[in-house]
């Protein structure tokens, strides 16, 4: 008969509470509508992973604009490990995490010896024996991967891993928040200067049209002709107008056909 | 490249507004977008009294959607009738405006898009009674959807192509610069004042003023 490992129920406990825990935050991600820290966000995921999963080493990669990984988040500053990340950008189980989008182990040091030779050997120089990759994907998108190093075999328990994804999904959905909000404010932002635009513009028809004794028609192209005579944008011709910034005069010969 | 049967923003807005009445059980709707000077342009209603309450709120400078937008937060009226209680306190002109043009319900929700307040939408009933959970939850999810229909590549005609007779009163407004010799925003408010003394919107006053039909000067009050 074996005696439970103590130590052991109580991991499982733990393991158990934060599987909970981490669930929970991924529905609760789901809710955030304020803009966050990505950056502190990351780093703060990477910490928790070595906290919570009993793992070395914890680093995020994120692919940037030209399809490449970038190391954006690592829990241990000391170059040698960072190097040990920036080499996973091209080969080892992370771009093979973010290329299948599923999570993917490497634990066998003669396989990544064979398969990743320059990261291997970083690796184990540094005394790592396994490195777990699981990606941050949410449906169509895949936008990188959570690596985590052990210097133990096996790393990850079931729950453990199970943890690890959970968490990589939260990144996902709050990095993609994040995106998105950024988008929407860059085209709400474009929308209202094209109304602010197209309100100048019709106001300062307006007033060339009262000032000038011109049809609407005729005020618009004598608009047209100051702006491009003077190098300005429509918009801005159109608010010196209406702020009377410069004579009307001056704007109403630019519209006159050339003696 | 968009063929002949792909739906405009405004086409798209105006699908989404009819669901959203339908879904809200209530009479009417109005959306009004916001420039990013401030300027507010009403751009799609479904009825005359929607219209109404829309040019009225830009007309007379207050209501529920002018708050909402200031709070970022729904103004919901069950019943304009009886004592001038609660959110109609801010706006006892539109109050009785409303009143006249047959409104007896007005719930008013701002368009925000991620931080950025881009408009209103305005909800009305010809009878008294609040929004249930179930219609307030539709609504919200009709401004989230009114929102992101706007915001779109196709925006820039929207506003380019849609908002005619709006642009007709800043057209107005530029020539009355001119007859007055004051600023956009005095002509601005003196058209708009006249439309609200003279019981006419402030479209009908900007049309005399193009055609000539009319001219403002600085004796008139």
């Amino acid at each position: 008969m074996t005696t439970p490992d103590p130590r052991y129920a109580t991991r499982t406990e733990l393991v158990n509470k934060y599987a909970r825990l981490a669930e929970q935050y991924v529905t609760l991600a789901d809710t955030l509508v304020d803009d966050f820290d990505v950056m502190e966000v990351l780093n703060q995921l990477v910490r928790a992973c070595v906290d919570l999963l009993d793992v070395t080493s914890a680093g995020l990669l994120l692919l940037d604009d030209n399809n490449a990984l970038q190391l954006v988040a690592s829990s241990n500053e000391a170059t040698r490990v960072v190097e040990v990340y920036q080499l996973q950008t091209r080969e080892g189980p992370c771009v093979e995490a973010v290329r299948t989008s599923q999570p993917t182990l490497a634990d066998d040091l003669d396989e990544m010896r064979s398969k990743w030779p320059r990261f291997a050997d970083t690796a184990e120089s540094l005394g790592f024996r396994s490195v777990h990759a699981f990606p941050l994907r949410l449906r169509e998108d895949t936008l990188g991967a959570l690596n985590l190093f052990s210097t133990e075999i096996p790393s990850l328990g079931q729950d453990e891993q199970r943890i690890a994804q959970s968490l990589a999904d939260l990144a996902t959905i709050g990095l993609l928040q994040q995106r998105s909000r950024e988008r929407s404010s860059l085209l709400t932002d474009q929308l209202q200067t094209a109304l602010d635009s197209r309100i100048s513009i019709e106001q300062a028809k307006g007033v060339l049209f009262a000032q000038g004794n011109v049809d609407m028609d005729a005020a618009f192209q004598t608009l047209r002709a100051y702006a491009r005579g003077n190098n300005l944008k429509l918009r801005v011709a159109a608010e010196q107008v209406v702020g009377r910034k410069i004579p009307l005069t001056q704007v109403l010969q630019a519209g006159l056909p050339r003696p | 490249m968009s063929g002949a049967s792909e739906p405009s923003v405004l086409e798209r807005l105006a699908a989404v507004c009819r669901e959203g009445i339908t879904d809200a059980k209530v009479d009417g709707a109005g959306v009004t977008m916001l420039a990013g000077s401030g300027t507010r342009l009403p751009v799609w209603s479904s009825d005359g009294v929607s219209a109404e309450v829309e040019d009225l709120q830009v007309t007379l400078g207050q209501g529920p959607c002018v708050d909402a937008i200031a709070s970022g937060v729904a103004v919901l009226v069950e019943d304009l009738a009886g004592p001038l209680v609660g959110p109609a306190q801010g706006w006892p002109i539109f109050h009785d405006e409303a009143l006249r043009v047959g409104v007896r319900a007005i719930f008013a929700f701002p368009l925000v898009l991620g931080s950025v307040a881009l408009g209103s939408l305005d909800l009305y009933r010809r009878t008294p009674g609040g929004l249930g959970d179930v219609e307030l939850n539709r609504s919200v999810s009709t401004a989230e959807a009114i929102g992101e229909t706007l915001v779109d590549q196709d925006s820039v005609s929207l506003a380019e192509e849609h908002l005619g007779s709006q642009m007709a009163v800043h057209r107005a407004a530029g020539i009355l610069t001119v007859q007055l010799d004051c600023t956009i925003d005095e002509a601005l408010a003196r058209l708009r004042g006249a439309a609200y003394a003279e019981g006419v919107t402030v479209h009908r006053i900007a049309a005399d003023v193009e055609e000539g039909n009319r001219r403002f000067s600085r004796e008139e009050q």
